[in-house]
């Protein structure tokens, strides 16, 4: 049973002043004139990173060898070695804007959680990347969460809406001396990246680059569920992680 | 081909296989959504109807890529709005999209529905207006659910957003609507 104000918008929806679809035919030439084959190639190199990629993790990192199979499973997700991290991030990394919880809840476009176990952050970010908006937030080393060198800060924790393109990928580029495994996060695959900084690059929907290195030079676990893209960076190992991605739960 | 006509799974598996006229029978019956979905976006109907058709195209290629076991609408309108915030994005421009009432509201002389009876062309803009009035992320759920009659799972795919999402923001986004509006008399709001 709809509310008054339900009825009301869907009346209302009869009297917009929509646009009209013109003639198709120019959408027929188009497709007439674009062989099907023209994707195929368009995704060779793809598919040919993804052999590289594979083949490279086999040799240098044997922790990834049982986790490239599942690896290849998660959506969009890719892995490579990049030849050298400084390169292509470079300059400093800005969290975003310091915001409250309210004001970072109203600034994405879904719902956010927060670890339980570990009591309020102790400051929380708002960015603009990708654009559907990202928040970030931080908590101060803690007896069982140290902090890593010179940031003062245990546990980073990243929510963004994974909004990719249909051709959209999302890599992760590893140095060779970090490992990257699949791991079970509540009932999502996700990953497990350890050792040297590494970078992250992916596409969002508008079609904009994004990357971004570790924050803590620590480690990341990183996982989708519901359309929402986690990533926690800790000085930790795997259990702690993981632990603090099972007390995630939604904001009040 | 004669006989029966083609079902959207029969029309879906050829265009999967490269069939541009199953494609075009596919997308024949999205095209009027699929340009609403554009022009939420873009604000313009030219940009609007260049968007739907390159998105088609594109589609057309991802073809391959669709899973039978998914719905095409939403996969349709999904690339749909992706191209539009491309185009957004490239043509710079933020513009805020305001929607706008038809001259000629009620089509064809057709005789009144009820609920036209009870809602007048004054109260009809007041409520447009306080749609064009909410913030992006509850008007985005309030448009496609309402406007565009998409279900919440459509809406969800279309948006790229959890169905929860999709519920919370219509019930927060309604809940707006309700107080902006609350000074309007009659429309059947004490039913």
């Amino acid at each position: 049973m709809s509310s008054p104000i339900e009825q009301a918008l869907v009346e209302l929806a009869r009297h917009i002043d929509w646009p009209e679809p013109s003639d198709q035919a120019s959408l027929s030439r188009r497709l007439e004139g674009s062989p099907r084959s023209r994707t195929k190639h368009r995704w060779i190199p793809v598919t040919a990173l993804i052999l590289v990629l594979v083949a490279s993790l086999l040799l240098f990192s044997p922790t990834a060898r049982e986790a490239v199979a599942d690896l290849l499973g998660v959506a969009g997700i890719e892995i490579r070695f990049d030849p050298d991290p400084a390169e292509v991030v470079g300059g400093e990394l800005d969290l975003g804007e310091a915001v409250t919880l309210e004001e970072a809840a109203e600034g994405v476009d879904f719902e956010l959680s927060v670890p339980g176990n570990l009591g309020p952050p102790d400051g929380i970010f708002l960015s603009d990347r990708p654009s559907s908006g990202r928040v970030t937030m931080v908590w101060e080393s803690a007896e069982a969460l140290p902090a890593s060198g010179d940031t003062g800060v245990g546990v980073a924790y990243s929510q963004f809406a994974l909004e990719l393109g249909e051709e959209a990928d999302f890599v992760k580029s590893v140095m060779p001396d970090t490992s990257v495994r699949a791991v079970e996060v509540d009932t999502a695959i996700g990953l497990w990246i350890e050792g040297a900084p590494h970078l992250i690059s992916y596409e969002d929907a508008t079609g904009n680059r994004v990357e971004e290195e570790t924050r803590l030079a620590g480690n990341v676990l990183m996982w989708e569920s519901d359309g929402v893209t986690h990533r926690l960076e800790t000085t930790v190992g795997l259990g702690p992680t993981l632990a603090l991605a099972d007390s995630l739960q939604p904001v009040d | 081909m004669e006989g029966r006509p083609l079902n959207e799974q029969d029309l879906i598996q050829n265009a999967k296989s490269g069939d541009v006229a199953a494609f075009e029978a596919l997308v024949q019956t999205h095209r009027h959504i699929a340009l609403r979905v554009a022009f939420l976006v873009v604000g313009d109907r030219t940009e609007a109807e260049d968007v739907t058709q390159e998105a088609f195209v594109k589609a057309y290629h991802a073809m391959s890529r669709f899973r039978l076991d998914s719905s095409f609408r939403p996969w349709l309108l999904r690339i749909v709005r992706n191209e539009a915030l491309n185009q957004r994005r490239r043509r710079g421009r933020q513009e805020r999209l305001s929607l706008r009432l038809a001259t000629d509201p009620v089509s064809g002389g057709a005789a009144p529905s009820p609920e036209t009876t009870v809602i007048t062309g004054v109260e009809r803009r007041t409520i447009l207006e306080a749609v064009n009035g909410l913030p992006d992320r509850f008007r985005e759920v309030v448009t496609h659910r309402y406007l565009l009659g998409l279900s919440e799972a459509e809406t969800a795919a279309t948006l790229r957003i959890p169905v929860g999402t999709v519920k919370s923001r219509t019930a927060r986004a309604l809940g707006r609507l309700e107080h902006s509006l609350s000074g309007l008399s009659g429309g059947g709001r004490d039913e």
